[in-house]
């Protein structure tokens, strides 16, 4: 594949000689190792684990392999072959990534881990959940939801994902503002080490300073230190009762104005979702739905959750009365399971919708301190209109998280296109820097931001960053290519 | 469930609205908004029903009542009716009653032409469209198997809603605060004035026998058809396994006269087709019936007509009972009758007047009432078409006795010789055996398709009795203005029962022909995965999965398709899948009832010649002395 962009990323053309090539008579090992049907070579296979949801043409790469381990022996074992000849190891889970983590950029194996997916340990006492990192983020909660249990910690894809991409990606979900983020779940890992040794690390423990805090080094470093074959969860009680505000205002900057408001109003929201216009209409479309947005700018989504009916439906009011002070236009409740689902919907679909309608887009990921995000949307507007594009804007709100979308307009060319979205990430980036930001919030780094990751981040962080890796993984064959090019 | 009375359980379950009568409330609402007047909501079940009605009135209706007693509790759809419709003429004067097409869990539809039918007032079901003329009379528009049908209605009357009448709305902050304000008066059997013993399980005519889970574990067959012989085996599988489940139904060119005129010119020679004494004669004292309806459909004698017969004719022939088919239509030709004959019926009784030419529930429902009170029948059978599901309830309370909606299967109860009829419910999770043990006659909506006609016996004999009817409709409260078959979008992927899907084996836009054509083939919708959707190849109302439209075909049959997770989100409750994919491990293979194993290029236009070959010769399927018979 040979897309501009590519030819951009510095150093892929010249630096696959270190590696070695998955030659027949290693393919017949690996053969040997998992057995027959757990090894692909054919094109159709490889075309489909070439690329995650990013854009295949500006990031896809093919492996030479594709492996379905499916023990933490295979893959260690496998780990342990890849060692002795040098070969690029690529973690998978479902693909569902939106920073390229999952591609093979040197080619090499993907070790897909969607086979790996048993519970191996439900223990009610200690609240914890035991599983392997295949297992469906969804499917954790559909088995401990009959015991009144809950894994607070999923992202918005959950029906796709796996709990390893999660642990990858530290990803983040719709209940981040009072449940926290992926991280916060995880008490315990088994981890197949860059060199193919199996470690535990953390435990069922509440609290653990033996050492340092390797679980959470882990957690976030997006397949480049180790393959997580299993990983011990922390659940909470679910929550009994449940109920949702959908807020409308007349302008974005009304709406997100008003998040800083409702957050540190002593009421403490599940999620504060910000969805802009053109971001609701585009799902109602998708869906073929209809809310009430003509008459509106912008939308936050805003749940409470609780153990009480009356108490939720009372913090509700009480949180919907605040927003009717901050200007809102109306608030819509929706307190029951078809409501909640058709306004949640609404808003898990908004990328899928803009995958359809605006193909050519990126998809940002920026975070910033939560009290600040009425600050960056007057740069977004700004770059609509120096560049001429369109910039829809959802997310996460309430954590200081949007999902700005740059979108292509129709009659630009691919060139000019790259080099706008280039230079508008460029500003943008820089805005969210100023603000005590970061680039990405939950997505992650991956292929898609390396570059304005060197870029934007503190040199020193960057240098123990790439210290950490160069002692977890001296050959350089786990992931490489991703957070920073290998040196 | 309650696994002893079979009756819904509805303490301590979330309260909601049902999901569909949102949609009626939401008609209301808008009606109100154009035109004034006000809504009041009416709400049968548990105390706990009352945040339901809250809703409602969040909503902004104006008045809600609750209607709870203990002896309502069991109540079948004929017991419900009967409350509904007592409260509705206690709350006052009204003009117009809506209701959901059908509730999710029960799913009959009956008791919106229940209601119409105890309240003697019109009912039009499945709106999808309405207007009112003026204070008196209201346009409204059916969505029917054949199209949109235009009607004008006098008011009161009754209609039942379909999604396409309008999106719901969300409550507002403020109208959830009004709505906890008002009170809301509970009704119950002694303020209504009813009996106990005449609603309630006491009062219901039906009783559900039996409940029990349909078959979940999908049976996986496996057929590799990579070499010609092993294709051309495997083809024949499919054809069986499309056979065994009546989706090789004749096309209806098939069906209709041209091909048998040469056949039945003999019957006519040996036994013409006779008066009423014979049919006196053919049924000696005693002989009890099974009435088949016969419906004609664009002109046509529709294939339901002839499945109907081919449920009752294996139950009369156990029971010794005679079947007969009775059909509607403004004329019914000879050799119309004859086919009903040939294929099943004993006697034909042809109900023939111009207002029957189109269906209208009220003057349907007169007609066979006067008919059926005449002859007492023994058991009723009508396909759970939108005519059948509007004409039945009502019919059934006209004549005083239960109703089983949407039966997949029928029995005779070897002790009582009662039907039993099996039909799904809760979305098809459970199944429920129902029998109507004291009233007369029995009666069941099929679903289409799910038998297949006998093969038409020319040899059979069978008697005709023409009853003409009085040209003046009975009710002229309603009157039909038009069809519009155009406009209908017949390719809702979410309404089919057959869906043909393709993915990116298909390799690019035109490998979707071979899809589009075995669609055509089954009379099928057309489904495909994200990645042909987001390769431009189909566009996306095409799309099946997570991110597209979930779908609960009887057969979803796919093509090129890996199986994605996200992708098998979509296809879940289909009952029967076959995936043709080379790659054995693909993960479809794994869900599917039967996984070809095979290039796709060489098995879908085989299959699809194969398909038409049978469903235009009308005969069994031929070759299938490789496989054996199974149910999947
Ligand atoms: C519609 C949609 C909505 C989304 N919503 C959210 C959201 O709300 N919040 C959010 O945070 N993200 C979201 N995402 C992004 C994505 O779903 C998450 O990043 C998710 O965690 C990825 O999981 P995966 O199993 O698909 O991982 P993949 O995409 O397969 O892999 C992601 C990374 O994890 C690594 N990896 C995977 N498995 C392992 C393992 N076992 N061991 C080591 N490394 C591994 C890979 O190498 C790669 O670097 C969304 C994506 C989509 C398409
Ligand atoms: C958030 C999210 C939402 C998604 N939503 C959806 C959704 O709604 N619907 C959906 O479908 N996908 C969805 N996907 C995408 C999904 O993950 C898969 O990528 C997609 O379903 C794959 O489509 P496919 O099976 O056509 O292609 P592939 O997975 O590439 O499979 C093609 C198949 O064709 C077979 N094949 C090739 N040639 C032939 C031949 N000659 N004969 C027979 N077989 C052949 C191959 O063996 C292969 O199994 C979603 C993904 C994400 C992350």
């Amino acid at each position: 594949m040979s897309t501009p962009l590519q030819q951009e990323i510095p150093g892929t053309s010249s630096l696959p000689h270190r590696y070695g090539r998955v030659t027949p008579s290693i393919m017949a090992e690996l053969q040997s190792l998992l057995g027959q049907d757990q090894v692909f070579t054919d094109p159709d296979k490889l075309q489909a684990y070439s690329h995650d949801e990013t854009s295949i043409e500006d990031y896809g790469h093919q492996p030479e392999v594709v492996v379905f381990p499916r023990s933490t022996q295979q893959v260690a074992d496998l780990v342990l072959l890849a060692n002795r000849y040098r070969i690029p190891l690529t973690p998978r889970g479902a693909g569902s990534g939106l920073s390229g983590g999952a591609i093979p950029l040197f080619g090499g194996i993907v070790v897909s881990l969607e086979k790996m997916q048993r519970v191996r340990d439900i223990d009610y006492e200690n609240m914890t959940i035991t599983v392997e990192a295949g297992m469906v983020t969804n499917d954790i909660n559909n088995v401990v939801r009959d015991h009144g249990l809950f894994y607070a910690g999923y992202p918005m894809s959950l029906e796709t994902c796996t709990i390893g991409g999660n642990i990858a990606e530290n990803a983040g979900g719709g209940k981040a503002v009072k449940y926290g983020v992926t991280s916060r779940y995880v008490l315990g890992l088994e981890l197949v080490t860059p060199s193919g040794e199996v470690v535990r690390l953390g435990g069922k423990l509440a609290k653990d300073v033996t050492g340092y805090d390797l679980v959470h080094l882990i957690v976030g470093s997006e397949g480049t230190l180790g393959i997580v074959t299993a990983a011990t969860l922390r659940l909470i009680g679910l929550p009994k009762a449940t109920c949702d505000l959908l807020v409308l205002y007349a302008t974005p900057q009304a709406a997100i104005s008003s998040v800083p408001t409702i957050l540190t109003n002593g009421l403490v929201p599940t999620a504060i979702e910000f969805m802009d216009r053109s971001s609701v209409e585009a799902s109602c479309r998708y869906l073929n739905e209809s809310l009430p947005y003509e008459t509106c700018g912008a939308m936050l989504l805003i749940e409470m959750d609780g153990s009480d009916q009356a108490q939720v439906e009372h913090d509700a009011e009480a949180v919907g009365e605040l927003c009717l002070q901050q200007g809102a236009l109306e608030v819509y409740v929706a307190d029951n399971r078809t409501t909640r689902e058709r306004v949640w919907s609404v808003r898990r679909n908004i990328a899928e919708a803009f995958k359809v309608y605006s193909p050519v887009q990126s998809l940002e990921d920026i975070v910033v301190p939560p009290a600040r995000i009425p600050d960056i949307l007057p740069t977004l507007a700004e770059l609509e209109r120096e560049f001429g594009i369109t910039i829809p804007c959802y997310g996460h709100a309430g954590d200081g998280n949007l999902h700005a979308t740059l979108v292509n307009p129709p009659d630009m060319d691919m060139e000019r296109w790259h080099a706008v979205e280039h230079e508008a990430l460029e500003i943008l980036y820089a805005a969210v820097t100023q603000l005590g930001g970061k680039i990405s919030g939950e997505h992650g780094i991956g292929l898609k931001r390396k570059r304005y990751m060197a870029e934007f981040m503190d040199p020193v962080e960057l240098k123990l960053i790439k210290a950490i890796k160069q002692a977890w993984d001296p050959l350089c064959i786990m992931n490489p290519g991703k957070l920073f090019d290998p040196e | 469930m309650d696994p002893d009375t079979g009756t819904m359980v509805r303490e301590g379950v979330d309260s909601i609205v049902n999901p569909l009568d949102l949609y009626a409330i939401e008609a209301a609402l808008r009606l109100k908004e154009d035109h004034g007047g006000s809504i009041t909501v009416l709400s049968m079940g548990p105390p706990a029903a009352e945040r339901a009605l809250r809703e409602a009135l969040s909503m902004g209706c104006d008045r809600a009542f609750l209607l709870s007693d203990k002896a309502f509790a069991g109540s079948d759809t004929w017991a419900t009716s009967r409350v509904l419709s007592t409260a509705i003429r206690h709350c006052g004067a009204f003009d117009l009653i809506i209701t959901g097409e059908r509730a999710t869990d029960g799913d009959t539809g009956q008791v919106g032409p229940g209601i119409a039918a105890w309240l003697g007032i019109p009912v039009l079901s499945h709106v999808s469209q309405l207007q009112l003329r003026d204070t008196s009379c209201l346009m409204a528009t059916r969505l029917t198997e054949e199209g949109y049908q235009r009607l004008e209605v006098r008011l009161p009357c009754v209609l039942t809603v379909v999604k396409e009448i309008a999106v719901p709305r969300l409550p507002t902050l403020r109208g959830k605060q009004q709505a906890r304000k008002v009170t809301i008066p509970c009704l119950t059997a002694s303020n209504l004035g009813l009996d106990p013993e005449t609603i309630g399980l006491a009062g219901s005519p039906t009783r559900v026998v039996k409940i029990f889970h349909p078959r979940v574990a999908r049976e996986a067959e496996r057929i590799e058809a990579r070499e010609e012989a092993q294709i051309r085996q495997a083809i024949d599988r499919v054809l069986e396994v499309l056979d065994n489940q009546g989706f090789l139904t004749p096309k209806r060119d098939a069906c209709d006269d041209r091909p048998y005129e040469s056949a039945t010119q003999q019957i006519q020679a040996e036994h013409a087709l006779s008066s009423v004494d014979d049919h006196a004669r053919l049924r000696p004292q005693g002989k009890k019936e099974i009435w088949t309806l016969a419906e004609y459909r664009g002109g046509r004698m529709d294939t339901t007509s002839f499945e109907l017969l081919a449920r009752a004719r294996p139950l009369a022939d156990q029971a010794g009972m005679l079947v007969t088919a009775v059909a509607l239509s403004a004329a019914i030709t000879d050799s119309d009758a004859r086919m009903l004959i040939a294929r099943g019926a004993d006697c034909v009784i042809a109900l023939e007047s111009p207002c029957l030419a189109d269906f209208e529930c009220g003057t349907w429902s007169s007609a066979l009432v006067t008919l059926a009170r005449d002859q007492l029948p023994e058991i009723i059978l009508a396909p759970a078409t939108t005519s059948g599901r509007a004409l039945m309830p009502h019919l059934a309370i006209m004549l005083g006795t239960g109703l089983t909606a949407d039966c997949t299967d029928l029995a005779l109860d070897p002790e009582t010789g009662d039907l039993l009829q099996t039909r799904p419910a809760i979305g098809g999770n459970i199944m429920a055996t129902i029998r109507t043990p004291r009233h007369r006659p029995q009666m069941a909506t099929i679903r289409p398709h799910s038998t297949r006609p006998l093969q038409p016996d020319t040899a059979r004999q069978g008697c005709l009795i023409r009853k003409m009817l009085d040209p003046q409709p009975a009710d002229t409260r309603v009157k039909i203005l038009g069809l519009d078959c155009e406009s209908h979008d017949f390719e809702n992927l979410e309404a089919a029962r057959i869906v043909v899907a393709g993915g990116r084996g298909l390799r690019k836009a035109d490998g979707f022909r071979h899809v589009r054509a075995l669609a055509d083939a089954l009379g099928a919708a057309v489904g495909a995965s994200r990645e042909a959707v987001d390769r431009g190849w189909i566009g996306y109302p095409h799309q099946v999965g997570l991110s597209g439209k979930t779908i609960s075909p009887d057969l979803y049959l796919c093509a090129g398709i890996s199986g994605a997770i996200q992708h098998l989100a979509g296809i879940r409750t289909a009952k029967t899948i076959i995936a043709i994919n080379s790659d054995p491990h693909a993960p479809i293979h794994e869900v599917a009832n039967l996984a070809i194993i095979g290039d796709l290029f060489e098995i879908l236009p085989r299959l699809t010649k194969a398909v038409l070959q049978v469903r235009q010769s009308d005969h069994l399927v031929a070759g299938t002395e490789n496989a054996t018979r199974g149910d999947i």
